[in-house]
């Protein structure tokens, strides 16, 4: 999944709404467009992240410690 | 018999001041205790910021306090001094309620969390617990099931969040210390908008055992005080191995009163420029760029791939915070807050390659920022955008932008957390609503933080917490 395919509500709130059924989530009648608002500001931010250029030598396996 | 401790005076004593009196006699730890929650009961319904007052516990370790001076033997570094911590902290026999309405059915805890262990080993008294956002995941400490927590400089107006509670007690004057904990900013936000002192420490310094976890891969142990003596004080006791954490390590690593001199001396400041200008309006700029001229900063540095930091630290937050919570989310969603429910959901469902992506961007930001610490030795960034802003408000303007505020006041926070490092927040000289800057230093070098902002407070750089207390 891209972020940009997530940065509009409508392809956000679709997506919010078939990966919560998998995992188990109800959304009830209101939490789709909220949380599909939620989505779209990570892939927002997710797609910052996409801009930079990909490095796979770096290792993300081990517990972070500064 | 001790001399008489009236409620209002002990709200203008620091812990050190206390500890002293007590560990000769001149006060008896009970009294000390009693005036502590005769000021709780007089002056918390104006800020609420306690959820539990533990006055049967504080009056029994204050017993044990002045048995100890009785008989000659040591009472401990910090003995008799009152403090309190956040709600997520195991107390024994208190529920740990992490600010939620869900945990509140749960089973009270059998022990204390490690750093109430060493606080009480140290002859601190505990007083209660105290307000916070729900599970952590906010900056204004609104919290919907127990109330808002209000600023103690304007009570219309936020504590900042999430450890809220523990900024406004002690900026309240009702202890003289508190424990917080930080993951995005929840320790340097509130206390920049209650003007107080805090420490976070480098990720994995201090033992988070019996601690309710947010986001495990960031949160850190800390705390609050109105001086900074007073928080060197107790950060030196929280260091050791956490059976219960296994990050924590016996490290020989420097401790604030190793090296500590009057003057910022050879330190090497550097004041944050580029994204934190640009993040921060004119007030709390300007605020920041004039302490850190004061202290002879020698550039002011444009760091590279800060937004990118902030938006890795945004989705690992929500994983991680969304993960966490699952069975909760599926089983009593009626039982959120709405607001942080639906942030947690979407936490919940994000793409697994959006927090690799975050997790690998770690490490490179990791490096830019361990590089510049080769030619610095403290960086000096303002700690929110804005001053407190007004409880319910929903957008703040930033540079003629509107911005969402409950996401946002942790917008020159969460870069710097993001990858560990450890950070000293220092309440500014400014008039009207306070405002703070960050004091920024390689892993592990807490002590640098330390020794620039007891330089700061004796050169008049910072605002006196007795002060406001004497003027309220």
């Amino acid at each position: 999944m891209s972020p940009c395919d997530l940065q509009s509500l409508q392809a956000a709130r679709a997506y919010v709404q078939a990966a919560a059924g998998l995992l188990g989530i109800c959304l009830g009648q209101e939490r789709p467009e909220a949380a599909a608002a939620n989505m779209v500001r990570l892939a927002q931010f997710a797609a910052l992240l996409e801009e930079l250029p990909y490095d796979a030598d770096e290792p993300v396996a081990e517990q972070f410690l500064p | 018999m001790s001399d008489a401790i009236h409620c209002d005076a002990i709200g203008s004593c620091s812990a050190l001041t206390i500890a002293s009196r007590v560990r000769t006699g001149a006060w008896h730890a009970l009294d000390v205790v009693d005036a502590t929650l005769a000021r709780i009961e007089a002056a918390n319904a104006r800020v609420n910021a306690y959820t539990a007052v533990t006055a049967e516990r504080a009056r029994r370790e204050a017993q044990a306090v002045d048995a100890a001076v009785a008989a000659g033997r040591d009472p401990g570094p910090l003995a008799g001094v009152p403090y309190a911590v956040k709600n997520l902290f195991d107390v024994a026999g208190l529920v740990t309620l992490a600010g939620s309405r869900i945990n509140a059915d749960g089973a009270r805890a059998a022990s204390d969390a490690t750093v109430i262990s060493r606080m009480a080993a140290a002859g601190a008294v505990l007083t209660g617990t105290l307000n916070m956002d729900e599970y952590a995941y906010g900056f204004t400490t609104e919290n919907s099931h127990y109330g808002a927590t209000r600023n103690p400089h304007d009570p219309t107006r936020t504590a900042g969040g999430s450890s809220g509670g523990s900024a406004a007690a002690v900026a309240a004057g009702l202890v003289p210390l508190a424990l917080g904990t930080d993951t995005n900013g929840s320790m340097r936000v509130p206390a920049a908008l209650c003007g107080t002192y805090s420490i976070k420490p480098t990720y994995g310094r201090i033992g988070r055992g019996g601690t309710f976890p947010f986001v495990p891969s960031l949160d850190v142990v800390g705390m609050f005080s109105g001086n900074v003596d007073d928080l060197a004080a107790a950060y030196a006791l929280m260091q050791g191995p956490d059976p219960r954490d296994p990050f924590p390590r016996d490290l020989a690593l420097p401790l604030p009163d190793d090296g500590l001199g009057d003057e910022p001396g050879e330190l090497r400041i550097a004041l944050a420029g580029g994204y934190f200008r640009e993040h921060a309006d004119e007030a709390s700029w300007s605020a920041a760029r004039t302490f850190a001229d004061c202290l002879g900063a020698q550039a002011e540095i444009d760091i590279p791939l800060v937004a990118q930091a902030r938006a890795a630290a945004f989705i690992l937050t929500a994983a991680e915070g969304g993960e966490l919570h699952l069975d909760h989310l599926r089983s009593r969603p009626d039982d959120f807050d709405p607001l942080i429910r639906d942030r947690l959901i979407a936490g919940a469902l994000t793409p697994a390659a959006w927090v690799q992506r975050a997790r690998r961007f770690r490490r490179r930001f990791h490096r830019i920022m361990v590089a510049l610490f080769d030619d610095i030795d403290v960086l000096v960034a303002p700690a929110t955008p804005v001053a407190a802003p007004e409880l319910g408000q929903e957008t703040f303007k930033l540079r003629g932008r509107a911005l969402p505020l409950r996401p946002s006041l942790g917008l020159l926070t969460q870069p710097i957390s993001f990858v560990g490092l450890p950070v000293l927040t220092v309440p500014l000289a400014v008039p009207g609503l306070p405002l703070g800057a960050q004091l920024i230093a390689a892993p592990w070098r807490e002590d640098r933080c330390f020794r620039l902002a007891r330089s700061a407070e004796r050169l008049g750089l910072t605002r006196p917490l007795w002060g406001y207390r004497g003027a309220s």
